[in-house]
């Protein structure tokens, strides 16, 4: 398995491939927008782009950050485009053993029928890290709302001709 | 119940006399003629048959008296003439004693001459007097000369004799002697002799014979009614003289005649002579020693009382006879009279009221002849006979009659009216009766009031009594509470002496205290100082942990820039890798010493705040202190008020209980109240119960009340009232009582 950045919301360990990781910042300079899921705390602008920033806790468990002034901004790719995902640590880039893992694509969300973001439980020491596939992390109104939000910023990408994932 | 008894007993006295059609007279019955027949017979004779007898006795009386007096003059007068007699004798004697010849008749032998002349003059004085016997005089000498005969006889000694003893032993007076019979002519003589005495010296005896027999002559001549007799009685008991010869020479010494004389002159009785049946008189002649008896046989008024007698009854009965018929005449007027009237009452009583007597009822004589007289005499006024009016003016009789009518008038009104009345009665017991179950319904609304009431009067006795009770448990709790009292003031005073050491405690824990504080303040101050650095090193410590985040985000960063270059940036992917092992150990350094900084912070904020929590406290402290003070003073204020109020208590306790006993009286009062109450309630309901018996007697009363007004109605329709008729009469006396005994039911 490649390597994982792991992250923490709370006391939960989160893993995304470092493939799909772009940076990580801190959180700040957040600008909130109106008419929006709750789960999107707003804009920030990431060199000199603008990308939603969403609340990660609040999406995956209707929870909040432990502590706005220090947490952290995980930038990934997500769709054409990137996000930043807000959590409450980045804690370590990780590799896991294959045994470790247990895969979770055959798993479908008990609540609305659609994919669950959890790819896979990865078992360690410290407890189980749940594998996140971005991709699956939003329903498909919200893969709209964002990509709403992105488009402005895919043109000017396109024009820019920053590289794709 | 007495007043239904006696209505109920009058009530059928009354029904018992109306169903009685007629009253025949029973067999037993009484009849006046058993007592007017008598009564009249007895009327006349009782007084002529008393009368009979009170003559009979009073001339019986009459007749003995005349015949004792009879005896007495009788007697009297023969004793006048035996006294006389005496008296004449006596007076001869002294006047003859006079006579000087005797003196010389004694002192000379030889006194023939004077012998003769003193007989002439003996002689002469005899013939002066009838009763004269004899005169002589015995001289001293021994010579007698006189007329009697036989004392010139040679055995006829004077001297001897008891009269001249007798007139010597008299010396002067004169003697008189026993009756003596003369043996030689058989005459009863009494002799009076006296002494002459002259020139001293007895000269003789004078003695002067009365002849008893002359006296028997007149004796005998004496009648004394017409089985009287006379007798003369010597004072040694023997009769000398008596109208019935076999008496004479007889002695009755023995006899209660002779026995019972006593004084000079009186009445005796004897039986053997008359049986006692007439007293007899007697007298005594004390000089010659002589009593004389008149007496008269028992016998003596039989012809008269006889002829009383057959008087006597002769006039009884034929007056007995005459009473007998009268008797019977008018008793049998008399019933006939109350036969009339009887007869009358009896058909009112059958129920007539209609019935009036008529003058010709009024009186039916006996006597048949009498009635048809009458009759005839009346039956001149032919028009008139059948309706005779009584009249107003008339005799008693026909003023009986005439009320009679007069009553049995009101009686029919009366009774008319009753009938009105009775029907009136019966309405009214109607009403009656409702009043009284009205009345008995509302005396059981009483009685359950009252049991109520009683009831209630009998909690209020529990009640009281519960009271009384809890008055006694109270007393003992005031006594209690005293007690307390006592004690509370004890204790009292131990907590002034206490909290007055209380107070100077305190004074010197606040002086500590305040001491205590100070220091804290000092303390206070140096920790503050040390928070200062603290904070500076804190500072100086989120500097060093900006940096090492930023130097692990950083070496993050460098590790996905590393993944992105491949295997060219392994070796970068080291260095970052490390990079971020340094920066975690420094963030780990950091944090340790930031864990310690807390934990100094901690601890000095922690102090700090134990130092303002203590100056917090220690100004709470003061303020306690200070309250303590206050309170300790409070205290002691609050320990003399309670002195105070146990004092009140004390006195109150006092008030209470005179208040109890008050109360106690008055639950006594009340108790005694609800007693009454209770006794008035048992009155009531008793009374209740009185007046529902009596209600109920009662309802009873007017159930017979009204069983009476039937009945008495039904007797009221018994009665024959002419209606017509009796509204025409007017009742009043002088009314024309026109109707005539109609409609007899007898």
């Amino acid at each position: 398995m490649e390597q994982q950045i792991v992250f923490r919301i709370k006391q939960q360990r989160f893993a995304v491939p470092i493939s799909a990781a772009d940076k990580i910042n801190q959180l700040e300079n957040v600008t909130q927008m109106p008419d929006v899921s709750e789960y999107v705390m707003g804009v920030m602008d990431v060199e000199g782009r603008v990308l939603p920033v969403i609340d990660l806790p609040n999406r995956l468990f209707n929870d909040v950050l432990e502590n706005a002034g220090e947490a952290q901004v995980l930038i990934v790719n997500w769709k054409t485009s990137r996000i930043g995902l807000a959590v409450d640590e980045v804690m370590a880039v990780q590799s896991f053993d294959a045994e470790q893992v247990d895969q979770e694509s055959d798993k479908v969300s008990v609540i609305d029928d659609s994919a669950s973001p959890v790819s896979a439980f990865i078992r360690t020491e410290d407890g189980i890290v749940l594998a996140l596939d971005i991709n699956q992390l939003f329903e498909e109104k919200g893969d709209l709302e964002l990509q709403a939000l992105l488009e402005p910023e895919r043109e000017a990408a396109a024009v820019s001709g920053d590289h794709e994932q | 119940m007495g007043k239904t008894k006696s209505n109920e007993s009058f009530l059928s006295r009354f029904k018992k006399r109306h169903r009685k059609k007629g009253r025949k007279p029973q067999k037993n019955q009484k009849s006046l003629s058993r007592i007017i027949f008598p009564a009249l017979l007895a009327l006349m004779l009782v007084p002529v048959f008393v009368l009979a007898v009170a003559s009979y006795t009073q001339t019986t009386y009459l007749l003995r008296e005349r015949i004792e007096e009879q005896q007495q003059q009788i007697t009297r007068n023969v004793v006048n003439s035996i006294a006389n007699a005496g008296t004449g004798a006596e007076s001869s004697l002294n006047r003859m004693i006079n006579d000087g010849r005797l003196v010389h008749f004694n002192q000379n032998e030889d006194n023939s001459s004077v012998q003769i002349d003193i007989m002439d003059r003996f002689t002469y004085s005899l013939s002066g007097n009838q009763y004269f016997a004899d005169v002589y005089f015995g001289a001293a000498s021994g010579d007698i000369v006189g007329t009697k005969a036989g004392i010139n006889d040679a055995d006829y000694n004077p001297h001897e004799q008891p009269w001249y003893k007798g007139a010597l032993d008299a010396k002067g007076e004169i003697h008189w002697s026993e009756p003596t019979k003369d043996p030689i002519t058989n005459e009863v003589t009494v002799t009076a002799s006296k002494l002459l005495v002259s020139q001293r010296e007895d000269q003789g005896v004078m003695a002067l014979d009365i002849d008893l027999d002359a006296l028997t002559r007149e004796l005998q001549d004496a009648e004394i009614a017409r089985t009287g007799s006379l007798m003369i009685v010597s004072d040694d008991g023997v009769v000398q003289m008596a109208q019935k010869p076999e008496l004479i020479g007889t002695n009755i010494s023995d006899s209660d005649l002779f026995q019972g004389t006593d004084g000079e002159s009186g009445y005796v009785k004897d039986k053997v002579v008359n049986n006692g049946e007439h007293g007899i008189y007697y007298e005594t002649i004390g000089d010659m020693g002589l009593t004389v008896y008149g007496m008269v046989m028992e016998d003596e008024m039989h012809t008269e009382q006889r002829t009383l007698l057959l008087q006597s009854l002769f006039i009884g009965v034929v007056w007995t006879l005459i009473a007998l018929f009268v008797a019977w005449v008018l008793s049998k007027a008399i019933l006939s009279m109350t036969a009339s009237f009887q007869n009358a009452f009896a058909q009112a009583q059958a129920g007539d009221l209609t019935v009036r007597l008529t003058a010709k009822e009024l009186f039916r004589s006996p006597i048949e002849g009498v009635n048809k007289w009458r009759k005839q005499k009346f039956s001149k006024n032919a028009e008139e006979t059948e309706e005779k009016q009584l009249d107003p003016t008339g005799h008693e009789l026909h003023q009986i009659a005439l009320s009679f009518n007069h009553t049995m008038q009101t009686f029919h009104d009366t009774v008319g009216g009753i009938s009105e009345r009775s029907e009136a009665l019966l309405e009214h017991t109607a009403t009656m009766a409702d009043s009284s179950l009205q009345t008995t319904r509302a005396t059981e609304e009483v009685t359950e009031t009252i049991a109520g009431v009683a009831q209630a009067t009998n909690t209020q006795t529990q009640d009281t009594e519960e009271t009384a009770e809890k008055m006694s448990q109270l007393s003992d709790s005031v006594d209690e509470i005293e007690a307390n009292g006592q004690q509370m003031g004890v204790y009292a005073d131990s907590t002034i002496v206490a909290n007055g050491e209380n107070a100077e405690a305190i004074q010197e824990v606040n002086e500590n205290w305040q001491r205590t504080i100070q220091t804290l303040q000092e303390l206070k101050g140096e920790i503050q100082v040390v928070d200062a650095d603290i904070q500076n090193i804190e500072h100086i410590l989120q500097v060093i942990k900006g940096i090492s985040s930023q130097t692990n985000l950083l070496a993050l960063n460098a590790s996905i820039e590393a993944a992105r270059a491949g295997d060219a940036g392994r070796g970068f992917a080291v260095v970052a890798s490390e990079i971020r092992k340094l920066a975690e150990k420094s963030a780990q350094s950091s944090k340790d010493i930031d864990d310690i900084i807390r934990g100094i912070q901690h601890k000095s904020a922690s102090m700090v705040q134990t130092l303002e929590k203590t100056d917090e406290e220690s100004d709470v402290q003061t303020a306690k202190i200070n309250d303590a003070l206050e309170s300790s003073g409070k205290v002691s204020t609050e320990v003399e008020k309670l002195v105070d109020s146990i004092l009140a208590v004390t006195r109150s306790s006092v008030l209470i209980r005179e208040r109890k006993d008050e109360v106690m009286a008055a639950l006594e009062n009340i108790s005694a109240s609800a007693q009454e109450n209770a006794a008035s309630t048992e009155e009531v309901s008793a009374n209740a119960e009185e007046i529902m018996a009596t209600m109920e007697e009662f309802q009873s009363s007017i159930d017979e009340m009204k069983r009476v007004a039937e009945e008495l109605e039904e007797s009221v329709n018994q009665f024959n009232l002419k209606e017509t008729e009796a509204e025409e009469e007017l009742p009043a006396e002088s009314t024309e009582e026109s109707l005539a005994v109609t409609g007899n039911i007898q």
